[in-house]
């Protein structure tokens, strides 16, 4: 235990100090002040230290139900791989007891919803028939319709008839009907999915009308009545349905008349407004292909602009009004589906629309601009996806190339993004999904190495400490109450020098202690000082990457003047360049070799960025600074006991041997207090140790499990090359035709325009022609009734 | 079709373990590396210091290449309030660069009325850094800098101030200054 001054002997002690300052030379008189000093000092450290080493520290880490928030806003703002990362830590957290099963449910319903979002339906499935499972307990009933409503849909967006099996059979274990509808409305899509459409439709009206989910009920009953019509056995309407709804769409008049009456409905929530708009568009598309675009450009038109599908909605008007011959609004109606969703549009199909329109509205300059720009868009990535086809005649290349860049892996040669997009448009949805899978799944593996690779660079460094946040708090509050007390020291030194200024003995000793000043003083005590610590080391960090950062931009501008090079290269004519064969072969020689270079540049850059990130980690409580404080503390503890140690033996003075013995008893003290300190640190250096090596085995089994699916994947890898080679690189032929398709159309447009300009050139010049000779005739008339009026004079 | 399906539900199979020990890893992270969970905010703010002497023409904000703010007349927002918020939202965690231009003109009265002839721009591109899990507030602040004697064409100036905004309230937020000369 660190001994404490009792309070009588401190007043003793002021009271000598007291007693004897009147007798005592001036510079006695600083030597007291140390002395008195350097006690208030170890006085307070030693009240410190028993409070300072316990009480508990804050956690920062976030709660589950923290987790789970963050989660749906990343999920609300279609970040959905970072969503899936947040709800797959809550359900860990759930498996480590550190959640209850509210937020269990409430995260395994998220992570299929984010799973289905983002098309990652296998995933979306396991977690929807989990939840399914766990359907009878009380936590998570609620979710047990809804998720069995989404397992109807992956059955049908993927063709699983058997999915279907499971979700009857699990409608049958579980409740008949639960309070929201949901279990109803599941039964009524799984009965609409299974081809039952009677039983679909008597099922979805058994929802009361409050019931939350009666909206998409009745959608789906107006999706009943219009896939009957197509049906093999369509239920003729009645004759007061029929008269009822416009004639054009006499055929769809229960459709329609479903669809009004969810139309008329009163939404309660966004959700239910969205079922709405989803009604209106039914009608729309019901009246568009019924031959009705007035009715349906109305039932269009109630699609407010806050509506999920304003965009979609804008793209089907332009459509209805082009059925209608009324170029204007068309043309409106896609200018400002630019505006609100510039994205939507099909790259070329929206482009070529509008040049379409411009050339019926007879704006020929417009048009002509819009199929140039067409052609001059999309010829260099026909090009290169030619070159790419006629290069590569292994079907696995085309496979390993759709891996690589939707993996995000860039490459010298990769084919446009355009390419990429239409690729995934041709080819089968599943087919893909799987690709995505593979590359999320390296993703993974890349990653998991990463952060296993960084831990274990932090969990082997001297600033392991910082790893365990309660640990760091203590030991660095030992450490700061280890400094207070060097600084106690420090002003029990300071007396013996004033009361020994010219002491020749110590000169030595007291130079190199003053060397240690700076040192001393940069010595953290409080919180705040360690804090400032960090933040100017992680300072120090962040501009070297940011420097990095630049270098980054920097490489991505030259990234995009080689790209412009390569387009002038491709057709210099284009851009009014006149290159010969020699000069252009020479320009293409020296592109390459900038471009390898840049590629050498890149991955040294990312080298870097790594390096950097595993470096960032390592600084604060334990690193290098921190060694050359324990080695200023010990050096100066050193120099200020060898200084004491002359001043008793009397070689400094009489005085400074008397100042010497006042101290003696503060300086063992002080001494103690060290010696206790530096044991507790010692303890929890241990702790940290042996809690590193716990981590650093759970890092190692979580990164064999990693290399073990790694291994895994590269097999699978392998069958997915075979089954899907071919079918990738016909789908890159696919492309290729479409591009070839579109370059056609704008080539036929420009010929078109060009056709059309000189017609109304050639119209103009035959209205010319028509009056001029119209002219002449009327001249001619009147010339000759001159003459006759002449050849009638007497 | 059978090969397929049995591939996919091999291939999702997979993607869970790995996502699992991936999950794990990242919560252990998040005390070993003091990682944050969910991304990152920045919040822009462009503060207007200049005295009587300036008027703030036209201001013109760019984030990592985004122009954010680009104002000009005698409407715009930053000449009817002294600090005028210009960006607030995610950011991708990681490094940022916001570049600024500040136009001014020379105001004065009476004698000093020679100074409306006189145009300035004050120019500055700062980097800062936004970790994963925190927040970041930047003020860029139009400024003059030297002393009465520094001429008035060198004392229009930019710095920048960083705060960290994070969600704990931890001590230690940070607090740089940048100061750029005008060009």
């Amino acid at each position: 235990m660190l001994r404490r001054s009792r309070p009588w002997e401190r007043t003793v002690f002021a009271l000598a100090i007291a007693l004897v300052a009147g007798t005592r030379p001036a510079h006695a008189d600083a030597g007291d002040r140390a002395l008195g000093d350097a006690e208030q000092l170890l006085n307070t450290a030693e009240a410190d230290i028993a409070k300072a080493l316990k009480g508990a520290v804050p956690d920062h880490r976030k709660s589950a139900e923290e987790r789970l928030a963050v989660g749906e806003l990343l999920r609300r703002n279609k970040d959905y791989e970072s969503a899936i990362g947040v709800f797959n830590q809550v359900i860990e957290l759930f498996h480590q007891g550190k959640a209850n099963e509210t937020t269990h449910a409430d995260a395994m319903f998220l992570l299929a919803e984010s799973y289905f979002d983002s098309d990652q339906l296998p995933s979306a499935r396991r977690q929807y028939r989990e939840l399914v499972r766990l359907g009878d307990r009380e936590s998570y009933s609620s979710y047990a319709g809804r998720a069995l409503s989404r397992l109807v849909d992956v059955a049908m967006r993927r063709d699983f008839k058997d999915e279907l099996d499971f979700v009857f059979e699990q409608l049958d274990r579980l409740r008949a009907s639960d309070t929201t509808g949901s279990l109803q409305y599941a039964r009524g899509k799984a009965l609409l999915a299974a081809g039952e459409h009677v039983k679909a439709i008597t099922e979805l009206r058994k929802l009361p009308a409050e019931a939350p989910f009666s909206f998409q009920a009745e959608y789906l009953i107006g999706v009943v009545y219009t896939e009957d019509v197509n049906g093999p056995n369509p239920t003729p309407p009645t004759k007061d349905e029929a008269r009822s709804v416009p004639v054009m769409a006499e055929r769809y008049a229960k459709a329609v008349l479903q669809f009004q009456r969810l139309t008329r409905m009163k939404p309660r929530s966004p959700d239910e407004q969205h079922v709405v708009d989803l009604g209106w568009m039914a009608l729309g598309r019901i009246f568009y292909e019924s031959d009705d675009p007035l009715d349906a450009a109305e039932a269009y038109g109630k699609v407010g602009q806050e509506s999920p599908e304003f965009a979609t909605m804008l793209f089907e008007l332009a459509w209805v009004f082009v059925s209608l011959e009324d170029h204007v609004q068309a043309q409106q109606t896609l200018e400002l589906l630019e505006t609100v969703a510039p994205d939507s549009l099909g790259l070329a199909e929206g482009a070529l629309l509008r040049a379409d329109l411009n050339l019926r509205s007879r704006q020929f300059d417009e048009a002509l601009q819009a199929y140039t720009g067409v052609r001059a868009r999309f010829f260099p990535a026909f090009r290169q996806l030619e070159k790419f086809l006629a290069q590569n005649k292994d079907p696995a290349v085309y496979y390993d190339r759709l891996v690589s860049q939707r993996s995000g892996v860039r490459t010298r040669g990769d084919l446009p993004p355009v390419i990429m997009d239409w690729v995934r448009e041709i080819e089968d949805d599943r087919a893909f999904a799987l690709i995505d899978d593979v590359s999320r799944s390296r993703k993974l593996v890349r990653d998991s190495r990463k952060l296993a690779k960084t831990m274990a660079g932090v969990l082997s460094a001297a600033t392991r400490a910082r790893a365990f946040p309660e640990l760091r708090v203590v030991m660095q509050r030992a450490l700061g109450l280890t400094n207070r007390v060097t600084f106690a020291k420090r002003e029990l030194v300071k007396g013996l020098e004033a009361v020994s200024p010219g002491a020749t003995a110590a000169m030595q000793l007291r130079s190199e202690r003053a060397q240690l000043r700076a040192g001393l003083d940069a010595l953290p005590v409080e919180v705040r000082d360690f804090v400032n610590r960090e933040a100017n080391a992680s300072r120090a960090w962040d501009k070297a990457s940011q420097k990095l950062q630049s270098l980054t931009l920097e490489a991505d501008q030259m990234q995009a003047i080689l790209n412009g090079l390569r387009r002038l290269l491709q057709s210099p004519d284009d851009y009014g360049v006149m290159l010969n064969a020699s000069k252009r072969a020479q320009l293409s020689r020296e592109v390459t070799a900038t471009e390898a270079d840049l590629e050498v540049y890149r991955k040294k850059i990312q080298d870097q960025r790594e390096d950097l990130e595993r470096g960032r980690v390592q600084v604060g409580f334990g690193d290098q600074s921190y060694e050359q404080d324990a080695k200023t503390r010990a050096r100066f503890n050193t120099l200020v006991d060898q200084e004491f140690a002359m001043a008793l033996k009397g070689d400094l003075g009489e005085e400074a041997q008397l100042y010497a013995q006042d101290a003696k008893a503060l300086l063992a003290r002080a001494g103690r207090d060290q010696a206790e300190l530096e044991s507790l640190e010692r303890g929890y250096e241990h702790e940290v140790a042996d809690k590193s090596r716990d981590l650093l085995a759970q890092v190692e089994t979580e990164s064999r499990s990693v290399e073990d699916g790694s291994l895994r994947l590269d097999v699978l890898d392998q069958h997915s090359r075979e089954l899907f080679g071919e079918v990738a690189r016909r789908s890159f032929m696919q492309v290729r035709e479409k591009l070839s398709g579109i370059l056609l159309r704008a080539d036929v447009g420009i010929a078109q325009q060009a056709w059309e300009v000189r017609q109304s050139h050639l119209d103009r010049v035959q209205d010319l022609q028509r009056l001029r000779s119209s002219r002449e005739q009327y001249l001619n008339e009147e010339l000759q009734e001159v003459f006759h009026d002449g050849s009638e004079q007497p | 079709m059978v090969r397929l399906r049995d591939l996919e539900s091999r291939v999702e199979e997979l993607k869970e373990q790995v996502r699992r020990s991936h999950t794990r890893l990242s919560l252990l992270s998040e005390s070993v590396l003091a990682a944050g969970v969910g991304g990152a905010r920045a919040e822009i703010v462009f503060r207007n210091s200049m005295s009587n002497a300036f008027r703030v023409t036209g201001v013109l904000v760019v984030l990592d290449g985004a122009v954010q703010y680009n104002e000009k007349g005698d409407e715009a927002a930053h000449l009817q309030q002294k600090v005028t918020p210009i960006f607030d939202g995610a950011v991708p965690p990681g490094d940022h660069t916001l570049q600024i231009v500040v136009s001014l003109q020379g105001h004065g009265y009476g004698v000093f009325s020679y100074l409306r002839g006189y145009k300035f721009e004050a120019r500055s591109t700062h980097s800062f850094t936004v970790r994963q899990g925190k927040a970041l507030r930047v003020e860029a602040i139009a400024w003059e800098k030297g002393t009465a004697t520094t001429p008035l064409d060198q004392k229009p100036a930019v710095r920048f101030v960083e705060q960290g905004l994070s969600p704990e309230g931890e001590a230690g937020d940070t607090d740089t200054d940048t100061e750029v000369s005008p060009e």
